[in-house]
C-alpha cells in the first residue's frame, strides 16, 4: 500500500469538508481519524484557508500542504464525506480497497446542488418568512419574496464570477435596499419589512456557527478568523444598505 | 403564535434547502428551527428581552441539533446552521444603520449594542450545548 496515496486521499476528504461549510476541527478530525490506524503517526493542522498534514512511517515523514481558496455552503457534501470517513476509518490497511473510496470521493465532489430554480424559490420563501418572524406584516410577504428571489439570482451569478464575499454582500445589500425603496415608494409593503426580510439570505450563519464550534473544540485560530469573517460580512451588508438609503435620504426620500 | 412557529419551520427548511442539506434531513432541520423559535417566543412572553430570548432559542436549536445528529448520523452543523439564521440580528443591524443615517446617534448606539448583544447571546447558547455534548462523547 502506497502511503502517499493514502495521505492524498485523506487530505482531499478534509479539503472537501472545509470547502463546503464544514468546521475546521471536523476537517482536522476527519484526516486524523482516517489515517490513525493505518500509519504510525499522523499530525494535521487545518486553518480555514489551508491544510497541513504529515504522516510518519518507518522513520520517514511525508508532508503535504493544501491551500483552500474557494468556499461554498453545500452541507450535503459535508454529510457525505463525514459518512465516508467513518467507514474508511474502520477499514484495515491490508484489506483496504483505496480505489473504491477514491472513486466515491470524486463522485461526492462533483455532485451538484439542488435544482437552480427551486433553490431560488426557496431562498425567496425563507427570506419572506424570516421577515414575518422578525415583525413584518403579511403585506410585506410578496415584495420581500420578489426582492429575495432576484437577490438570490444576482448572488448566484456573482458567486460564479468568483467575486469576493464582501463585494457580493455590499452589492447585495445595496440591491435589496434599492428594491425596498422602489416597492415602498409605490406603497407595496414597508421599507423596513422588505429590507430586513431580504437581507436574511446574505447573513453569515455558517461563519457564526462554525466560529463558535471551532472555539469550543480549541481551534482558536480558526474561531477568530471565522468570527472576523462573520463580522466583516455583517458590516459589508450594512454598508451596502446604508449607501443606498443614505442617497435616498439626501435626495429627499422618506425613510 | 402557532402561525409564528409554522413560519419558523418553513423559513428554516427553506434555508436548509439553500444550503443543500441532504433531502431526508430538511424536514428535521426545519423542526429544530421551529422548536428554537417556539423557545424564543416563550422566552419573550416570560421576560421581554430579545437578547435573553435569542440565548434561549440558540440553546434549543443547539440541543435539537445534537439530538437529531445522534439519531440521523449526520454532522450537527447540518441542523444548526439553517436554524440559526433567522436569529442572526440582521433586523437590528439594519435599524442601527438606519438610525445612523437619520442622525440619531444615541439610538444608533443603543441599537448597535443590542445587535452585539444578540450575536453574543447566540454564540453563548451554542457554546453551552457544545461544551456539554463534548463531555458526553468522551
Amino acid at each position: 500500500m502506497n502511503h502517499e496515496d493514502l495521505l492524498k486521499f485523506a487530505v482531499l476528504a478534509g479539503q472537501t469538508i472545509l470547502e463546503n461549510g464544514g468546521e475546521t476541527y471536523r476537517s482536522e478530525d476527519t484526516i486524523t481519524r482516517m489515517l490513525e490506524n493505518k500509519v504510525e503517526r499522523v499530525e494535521t493542522f487545518v486553518t480555514p484557508t489551508g491544510i497541513f498534514a504529515s504522516i510518519e512511517n518507518d522513520g520517514k515523514i511525508q508532508t503535504t500542504i493544501t491551500r483552500v481558496k474557494q468556499r461554498d455552503s453545500d452541507l450535503n457534501k459535508v454529510a457525505l464525506v463525514n459518512d465516508l470517513s467513518r467507514r474508511f476509518s474502520r477499514e484495515n490497511l491490508d484489506t483496504l480497497d483505496l480505489d473504491k473510496y477514491v472513486k466515491e470521493l470524486r463522485k461526492i465532489r462533483s455532485k451538484g446542488k439542488y435544482n437552480y430554480v427551486l433553490r431560488i424559490f426557496f431562498a425567496g420563501v425563507a427570506a419572506a418568512l424570516s421577515g414575518m418572524l422578525l415583525g413584518s406584516t403579511l403585506k410585506d410577504f410578496l415584495p420581500t419574496f420578489v426582492t429575495a428571489t432576484l437577490l438570490q439570482i444576482f448572488v448566484t451569478y456573482f458567486e460564479k464570477l468568483r467575486l469576493s464575499t464582501f463585494i457580493i454582500n455590499i452589492i447585495g445589500g445595496a440591491f435589496a435596499a434599492l428594491l425596498g425603496i422602489i416597492f415602498s415608494h409605490f406603497s407595496v409593503g414597508t421599507l423596513n419589512g422588505i429590507i430586513i426580510g431580504s437581507i436574511v439570505t446574505l447573513l453569515p450563519g455558517v461563519a457564526i456557527t462554525n466560529a463558535v464550534r471551532d472555539a469550543i473544540w480549541g481551534d482558536l485560530v480558526s474561531a477568530v478568523s471565522r468570527g472576523v469573517e462573520a463580522g466583516m460580512s455583517a458590516i459589508s451588508i450594512a454598508a451596502g444598505v446604508g449607501f443606498v438609503l443614505n442617497i435616498w435620504y439626501i435626495i429627499g426620500g422618506k425613510l | 403564535m402557532i402561525l409564528q412557529i409554522l413560519y419558523g419551520f418553513f423559513a428554516t427548511a427553506g434555508f436548509a434547502f439553500l444550503f443543500n442539506v441532504p433531502f431526508n434531513a430538511i424536514v428535521v432541520s426545519g423542526l429544530s428551527g421551529a422548536i428554537g423559535w417556539a423557545g424564543y417566543l416563550l422566552a419573550m412572553k416570560i421576560y421581554p428581552s430579545i437578547v435573553a430570548a435569542s440565548f434561549i432559542a440558540s440553546l434549543f436549536i443547539g440541543i435539537m441539533g445534537e439530538i437529531f445528529a445522534q439519531k440521523k448520523k449526520y454532522p450537527t452543523t447540518i441542523f444548526v446552521i439553517p436554524g440559526i439564521i433567522p436569529l442572526v440580528p440582521g433586523a437590528y443591524s439594519y435599524k442601527t444603520v438606519l438610525a445612523i443615517i437619520q442622525g440619531n446617534n444615541k439610538q444608533a448606539f443603543d441599537l448597535g449594542l443590542q445587535t452585539i448583544g444578540i450575536a453574543l447571546a447566540i454564540a453563548a447558547g451554542l457554546m453551552f450545548v457544545i461544551s456539554f455534548s463534548r463531555i458526553k462523547k468522551r
